[in-house]
């Protein structure tokens, strides 16, 4: 791609203008015609859900960024009861929908037990910093989706970035057979502390 | 994982019995998937392995009479069932049956709210309502009444209760607060309990005891029956409300802690269910445990004064609140100010005394109130990918007995190379002392030695004359033993009592040591 990204703006920027989003979209089953359009466009008819937490390194940023790309979301925190019910309700109203997850390891811990066997996880990842500075991403799950975002991974520059990428990731379509796999890649440091991430798909899509 | 079958069913039985509890709860409420759907009730916190606690399928009737005929397939199929509902149970064993091949009988669709009265400040709750769902509940229809939760808001109302459970209210010994039931038995037959059983009854939920032997206990932490609706008291929102805070700078305060304590919760100058919480669990609530040491084994004395200083927190810390007119609340609070005031170093805080970003306040703020939260999982963030199980014995309310229980812990878990990380629940006459046990579950070498900790534990624990009131499922024969006196007169009691309600054994086989008589040699 070759493109050098150096803030989350001309991030969002190359990624809605060479439409470096699409691949990841029409991958996972995004109709044909839907790809002709914008990405904000795509991003409504496939419309994942993008939960984040509200108080992790970034979270203001990544509202902007999910909004930017035109995609739903739902900021996440342990510490209100209204901010828990809120999450409950955008998952009640998100069947069908695809689930990007990313937030502190308690936190997304807590949303996957809420989640399951509902929605299918296909990917789940940690992310944490190395003793020399760089990040460590460990992937469990699909090869498929793990594949897609593989390549994506040394060129996010921190959460929000990656929150961009997962939530542009739609829903899947596989068999059920599908076998986990691991992947560790490492990257620039993120700012911040220790991440999980996940990717679900709802029950059916699998 | 490899699909299991229940114990003593063959694949084409078990085919059979699937499609049995499909005609009745229908297709999308039976989960056999052992890739996408099973994962759903193992235990993440197992320090075992999971192929030992690994259910054949899971089934979700949504009312009684669906209930019912699960329980008619499974007296059928002899297949044994593993009552969950909502909540989580971490620390305990989480979904997950005691033995592999069990169906989990999950309730969580079972989630109506029956009735609130405001009057008599009572719900009348089925076992899917969580604690955040009863009190999103009274909001919207403006009730008064507060809901006493447990620190995880996520937990079941119910759930919590059958678990002997405790929140942080006055209303907190939540078998206490509990009015009423209503049970089916592992034959089908349903039985409301007390004055429930009275046609028409006006009383079921205001009078716990009815007529001839109270037998609500019976349906508490055991295997006689699935409980599937309870009456839980609600305490009306006080006139005022200032919760408390006093801080301890040694780690030997526990002694005076307790001791001042114990006459002031006697005489009910501390109503509320209140805490006494060892630093690291402050810490782990806000920080991470790498944010200060990045060495192995014990944090170092160094490290941990630092942590108090940056956290304004001691080395134990009470949680407390007064409740009721301000005039009332003043003249309370001087005598548990006074009180504290004896040990030296105490530092008192009310809410204004507090920084606004201190997390561990403003859950424990709220938890005072009964409002739910899911602050305290926090604490999983303390060490990379954090677990826990919780060794929780129960202690008398004196400072002796809370010192040798802390050290008995304590030098044990050192020595194993975890912190102490923990907090005592005092009640009215007792301490639940809650030992979080905290390890990496990626990590197989810290599982086996946490593993063989709380084995040592047990054993110490029992050997100086202290029980546990609750535990995970890998540790319930080992603690069901230690209830020996008399030749084990109570567990042959239980046995006796399981057999006569529940001859075809498939109730939660093994809960709390309690085994079916089939299934007597599993005992592990």
């Amino acid at each position: 791609m070759g493109v050098t990204l150096t803030s989350r703006r001309t991030f969002l920027q190359a990624t809605v203008r060479s439409s470096v989003a699409l691949p990841l979209l029409t991958s996972f089953g995004v109709a044909g015609s839907a790809v002709a359009g914008t990405v904000t466009g795509m991003a409504k008819a496939e419309s994942s859900l993008c939960l984040f937490e509200a108080d992790a390194a970034m979270g203001a940023d990544m509202a902007a960024g999910v909004r930017q790309m035109g995609l739903a979301y739902q900021m996440l925190t342990l510490d209100e009861a209204s901010g828990w019910h809120a999450m409950m309700d955008a998952l009640a109203s998100a069947r069908g929908r695809a689930l990007a997850v990313l937030g502190r390891p308690a936190t997304v811990f807590a949303v996957r037990n809420m989640l399951e066997p509902g929605w299918r996880v296909v990917l789940e990842a940690r992310h944490h910093r190395l003793a020399g500075g760089e990040m460590s991403h460990e992937f469990t799950g699909l090869e498929t989706p793990m594949a897609q975002l593989s390549g994506w991974v040394d060129r996010v520059k921190d959460p929000a970035q990656y929150a961009v990428v997962l939530a542009s990731m739609g829903r899947g379509d596989l068999s059920s057979g599908a076998e986990r796999k691991t992947l560790d890649l490492t990257s620039p440091a993120w700012p911040g502390g220790d991440l999980v991430s996940l990717l679900a798909w709802p029950k059916g899509a699998v | 994982m490899e699909a299991v079958l229940p114990p003593g069913i063959k694949r084409e039985q078990f085919a059979a019995l699937v499609a049995d509890l499909q005609k009745v709860v229908g297709r999308e409420h039976v989960f056999t998937d052992a890739q996408w759907e099973l994962p759903a009730y193992n235990d993440a916190y197992l320090t075992t392995p999971a192929e030992l606690h690994q259910p054949s399928a899971a089934v979700a009737p949504a009312n009684v009479e669906e209930l019912q005929r699960v329980l008619e397939v499974a007296r059928h199929y002899k297949a044994p069932l593993w009552t969950v509902s909502t909540g989580k149970n971490f620390a305990y064993g989480g979904p997950a049956p005691r033995k592999a091949g069990y169906i989990v009988l999950d309730l969580k669709r079972m989630n109506r709210i029956l009735e609130v009265n405001e009057k008599h400040g009572y719900a009348v709750v089925e076992p899917g309502v969580s604690y955040l769902d009863l009190y999103r509940h009274l909001q919207k229809i403006g009730s008064k009444l507060w809901v006493d939760c447990a620190a995880p808001g996520w937990g079941g109302v119910l759930p919590n209760m059958t678990e002997h459970g405790v929140g942080y209210t006055p209303y907190g010994d939540h078998v206490t607060m509990q009015c009423g039931m209503q049970v089916v038995m592992a034959d089908g037959t349903i039985v409301n309990t007390g004055m429930g059983a009275l046609p028409g009854s006006q009383t079921s939920h205001l009078y716990k005891y009815g007529f001839g032997p109270s037998v609500d206990g019976l349906f508490t932490q055991s295997n006689f029956g699935v409980v599937t609706q309870i009456g839980i008291w609600l305490m009306p929102e006080p006139p005022g409300y200032r919760p408390y805070m006093i801080t301890f700078e040694k780690e030997s305060d526990l002694h005076a802690i307790t001791e001042v304590l114990r006459p002031l919760k006697v005489n009910m100058l501390v109503p509320a269910v209140a805490m006494t919480v060892e630093m690291l669990w402050e810490a782990a609530v806000q920080v991470t445990r790498r944010d200060y040491y990045t060495g192995k084994g014990p944090i170092p004395d160094s490290v941990r004064k630092k942590m108090r200083s940056d956290l304004k927190i001691g080395a134990w810390n009470f949680y407390g609140a007064l409740y009721g007119p301000p005039p009332m609340m003043d003249n309370t609070w001087e005598v548990v100010r006074d009180a504290f005031a004896s040990i030296p170093g105490a530092k008192f805080y009310f809410d204004e005394d507090r920084p606004a970003d201190d997390a561990a306040w403003q859950y424990r703020k709220k938890l005072g109130a009964g409002i739910p939260n899911m602050t305290e999982y926090s604490v999983m963030n303390w060490i990379p990918n954090g677990a826990h199980i919780d060794f929780s014995p129960i202690s008398p309310v004196t400072g002796d007995d809370a010192t040798k229980q802390y050290e008995l812990i304590r030098d044990r878990c050192n020595k194993a190379g975890f912190d102490y990380c923990g907090e005592f629940a005092v009640g009215w006459r007792d301490m639940h002392h809650i030992f979080c046990l905290t390890f990496d579950r990626y990590d197989a070498k810290q599982k086996a030695r946490a593993n063989k900790l709380f084995g040592e534990l047990v054993d110490a624990a029992a050997a100086a004359g202290y029980g546990e009131y609750r535990t995970h499922i890998d540790f319930m024969d080992r603690i069901a033993g230690t209830y020996n006196w008399n030749d084990s007169a109570l567990l042959r009691m239980h046995e006796k009592v399981k057999d006569a309600v529940d001859p075809s054994g498939i109730l939660s086989p093994g809960k709390m040591g309690i085994w079916p008589k089939s299934m007597r040699k599993g005992r592990a």
